[in-house]
C-alpha cells in the first residue's frame, strides 16, 4: 500500500515540477508581449513623444539637484562672479534650440544628451554627459567630459578645458553657443 | 489575472510539491502517512503565503514568478535536508523564518530600491568590511576561510557582502559609466579610463584577489571577480574589460593552483579524480556515483541511497555543497533537470526585470543580482558534476546554510522591488505612481 503511495508521490512530484515550469514559461511569455509600449527602456533621453514617464517626481528631482550642488561645493570650487556682470551663453545656430535663446551661466552648468544635464542637447553628436561650464577665479572655463565628438572653442578642439573670452564660439555637436558677459 | 493572483496560483503548485515531497520522505522513513507530516508541509507553505500577502500589500506590481520559484527551490532543499539529517532540517526551517523576517524588513524599510542608490558608498564599505572581517576573524573550515563564529552562530559574511557589493557597483557604475567608457590613456596597448574613476574598482578587484589568497576560496573569489567584470561590461559595453578581467583571473588562478596546496588539490582532483579516489577525490567521486545512481527518474524523495546503515551520508557535506547530488539521486535526471530549469527561470526573470527597468541603477542592480545568483548556481552545480573544479559554495535556497538562505531571500526582495517600480512606472495607475514617488 505505502509503496504505491510513494510511487504515486514520486511521479506526481515530477509531473507537478514540469507543470510548474511549463506554466511559468507559458504565462511569462504571454505577458512578455502584453505591456503597452514596453520597448527596452533607453538610458539616454528619447526625443519627445516616446519619452517614458518621469522616474522622479519634481520633489525628488529637486533633492537630487541639491545633492549635486553640495557635491560641487565640496569639490572646492569657489564661485567668484565679481569680475563678471552676467555670464551667459547665446545660441547662434542649432538644429534643436532656436537661435537667440539665452542660457544664463550660474555655477556649474553641464551640457549633454542626458535628461539630467542642465542644458539638454538631444542630438546625435552630443554625448550623454558632454561638457560643462565651470567658473574659476573670474573666468568661465569649458571642460570636455570625454565626449565622443569633442567640444570646440572657436573651432579649436578643447583638450581638457579652455578659458572662455568674450564672444568665444563654443560648438558642441552641431550647436554653436556665443559666450557673453 | 492580476500579477498577485498568478503568484498565488504558482505558490499553490509549489506548496503541493513541497507537501508531497515531505510526505514522501516521511513515508519512506516511517512507512506511514500521518497528519504531522502533512501539517509540516503546510507550515512551510504558510511562510511563503505570508510573504505573498506582504508582496500583495507592499509591492503589488512586482514580478509574479520569483516568489513561487524561490518557494519551490526552498521546498526541495528543506525536504532533502530533512531526508539526510532530520535535526538540521529544523535549524534550516528556523533560518528560513529568519530569512523571511529579513525579507519582510527589507520590503518594509527599504520600500524602494532607489533609496539604496543614495547609500551606495556605505553599501560598498559594508561589503568591504564584511570581506575584510572574514579574512581577519574567519575560521578555517575544509581548508577555506569563509566563516565567522559569533554569538553561537556561524555566519558566512560573503553571502551578504555579495548583495552589498552588487548594490555599490550598480550605483557607482551607473554614475560613472560615461567616464569609464572613455579611455584617457593606454597601458600596454590596453585602453584605460581615468584612474580617478577606475580606482575604486581596482580596489574591489584587488580584494577579490586577496580573498583568493587569504581565504583560499576559489568559488567566492571567482564569484566576486565575475560580478565585478559583468557589471563593468554591462555598464560600459566595453568588451576589453571582460577580456582583461578574465585574463587577470586566469593568471591569478594559475598562480593559486601552483602555490596554494588546497587549491592545487582541488584542481588535480578535477582533472583526474581516480588516482585520489581514497583521499581528496573521494568526495567528488562519491558525488558522481550518487548522481549516476539516480537514473532517469530516481527512486523518489526519501527512497534514494543517500545514507549508509550508520546514518552517515554517502557523500561528505551532502546537505551543503553536494545537495544537488542528493536531489539528482532521489528524483533522477528528470528532477535534476527540472531543478536546473527552475534556476534558469529565476535568472531569466531577473534579467527580464533588468531589461525593462526604467533607469540605469535599477538595470545594473537587477542584472547584477541575477548574474550573481546564476553564476553561484553554475559554480556549485558545475563543481559537483565535475564540469569545473569543485569549490565550496552554497546552492542558493537549496543548500543547508543560514547565511545563504537569508541573503538570497533579501536578493529576491530587491529584485521584486525593482520589478515593482518598473511596472508602476511603465503601466501603473496614477495612484500607484504617486505612492511610489512618496516612498523615495
Amino acid at each position: 500500500m505505502i509503496d504505491i503511495v510513494l510511487l504515486v508521490l514520486k511521479i506526481g512530484i515530477l509531473v507537478l515540477l514540469y507543470l510548474f515550469i511549463w506554466q511559468v514559461m507559458k504565462t511569462a511569455v504571454a505577458t512578455v508581449r502584453a505591456p503597452a509600449g514596453a520597448a527596452a527602456a533607453p538610458d539616454v533621453a528619447l526625443p519627445e513623444g516616446s519619452r517614458p514617464v518621469a522616474v522622479f517626481t519634481p520633489a525628488e528631482r529637486e533633492a537630487r539637484r541639491e545633492e549635486r550642488l553640495t557635491e560641487r561645493t565640496i569639490a572646492g570650487e569657489k564661485l567668484d562672479f565679481t569680475g563678471h556682470i552676467d555670464p551667459r551663453l547665446v545660441v547662434e545656430r542649432s538644429p534643436i534650440v532656436p537661435a537667440g535663446v539665452v542660457f544664463p551661466l550660474n555655477g556649474w552648468i553641464t551640457v549633454g544628451r542626458a535628461s539630467s544635464s542642465d542644458i539638454v542637447l538631444d542630438e546625435h553628436f552630443v554625448s550623454s554627459t558632454h561638457a560643462r561650464f565651470v567658473p574659476r577665479g573670474s573666468f568661465y572655463y569649458v571642460e570636455d567630459l570625454g565626449s565622443t565628438n569633442g567640444t570646440f572653442v572657436n573651432e579649436k578642439q578643447v583638450s581638457g578645458e579652455a578659458q572662455l573670452k568674450l564672444d568665444s564660439r563654443v560648438r558642441i555637436g552641431e550647436t554653436v553657443f556665443r559666450y557673453e558677459e | 489575472m492580476s500579477r498577485r493572483n498568478v503568484e498565488l496560483l504558482f505558490l499553490v503548485i509549489a506548496g503541493a510539491v513541497s507537501t508531497m515531497a515531505y510526505v514522501s520522505v516521511y513515508a519512506g522513513r516511517f512507512r506511514e502517512i500521518n497528519r504531522v507530516s502533512i501539517i509540516y508541509g503546510l507550515v512551510f507553505v504558510g511562510i511563503f503565503f505570508l510573504l505573498h500577502l506582504l508582496v500583495r500589500f507592499a509591492l503589488p506590481q512586482a514580478d509574479p514568478f520569483l516568489l513561487p520559484i524561490t518557494a519551490l527551490l526552498a521546498a526541495i532543499g528543506l525536504t532533502e535536508i530533512f531526508r539526510i539529517r532530520p535535526a538540521l532540517a529544523l535549524t534550516q526551517g528556523q533560518w528560513l523564518l529568519v530569512g523571511a523576517g529579513l525579507f519582510v524588513l527589507t520590503v518594509l524599510f527599504v520600500r524602494d530600491h532607489m533609496k539604496l542608490d543614495r547609500y551606495r558608498y556605505i553599501m560598498g564599505a559594508i561589503g568591504l568590511a564584511l570581506l575584510v572581517a572574514t579574512i581577519v576573524l574567519g575560521t578555517t573550515v575544509n581548508g577555506s576561510k569563509l566563516w565567522i563564529h559569533a554569538f553561537g552562530f556561524s555566519i558566512q559574511p560573503s553571502e551578504f557582502a555579495k548583495l552589498a557589493i552588487v548594490i555599490f557597483l550598480a550605483g557607482y557604475l551607473d554614475d560613472k559609466k560615461v567616464l569609464l567608457s572613455v579611455p584617457t590613456h593606454h597601458v600596454l596597448g590596453v585602453p584605460l579610463p581615468a584612474a580617478k574613476y577606475f580606482g575604486p574598482l581596482l580596489v574591489m578587484w584587488a580584494l577579490s584577489l586577496a580573498m583568493l589568497i587569504f581565504m583560499k576560496d576559489f568559488g567566492m573569489a571567482l564569484l566576486f571577480m565575475s560580478i565585478f567584470v559583468a557589471l563593468m561590461y554591462m555598464a560600459t559595453t566595453r568588451i576589453v574589460y571582460v577580456v582583461l578581467g578574465g585574463g587577470l583571473f586566469a593568471a591569478a588562478a594559475a598562480i593559486a593552483v601552483a602555490v596554494v596546496p588546497h587549491v592545487h588539490d582541488r584542481f588535480t582532483t578535477w582533472l583526474d579524480p581516480w588516482p585520489h579516489a581514497a583521499t581528496s577525490g573521494y568526495q567528488l567521486l562519491q558525488s558522481l556515483f550518487t548522481i549516476a545512481d539516480g537514473g532517469i527518474v530516481g527512486a523518489g524523495f526519501g527512497r534514494g541511497f543517500l545514507l549508509y546503515a550508520n546514518r552517515q551520508p554517502v557523500v561528505p557535506d551532502l546537505q551543503t555543497d553536494f545537495i544537488f547530488s542528493a536531489v539528482a539521486n532521489e528524483i533522477g535526471l528528470l528532477g535534476a533537470a527540472a531543478v536546473i530549469l527552475l534556476f534558469v527561470l529565476f535568472m531569466w526573470r531577473g534579467f527580464r526585470i533588468a531589461v525593462w527597468a526604467p533607469d540605469g541603477f535599477s538595470k545594473l542592480l537587477a542584472a547584477g543580482l541575477a548574474f550573481a545568483f546564476g553564476l553561484q548556481t553554475f559554480i556549485i552545480i558545475g563543481g559537483v558534476t565535475r564540469l569545473i573544479p569543485l569549490t565550496g559554495i552554497t546552492l542558493p535556497f537549496v543548500s543547508y546554510g543560514g547565511s545563504s538562505i537569508t541573503a538570497n531571500l533579501v536578493l529576491v526582495a530587491l529584485l521584486l522591488m525593482v520589478s515593482h517600480r518598473t511596472n508602476v512606472v511603465r503601466e501603473g495607475t496614477d495612484l500607484e505612481r504617486r505612492r511610489l514617488a512618496a516612498r523615495g
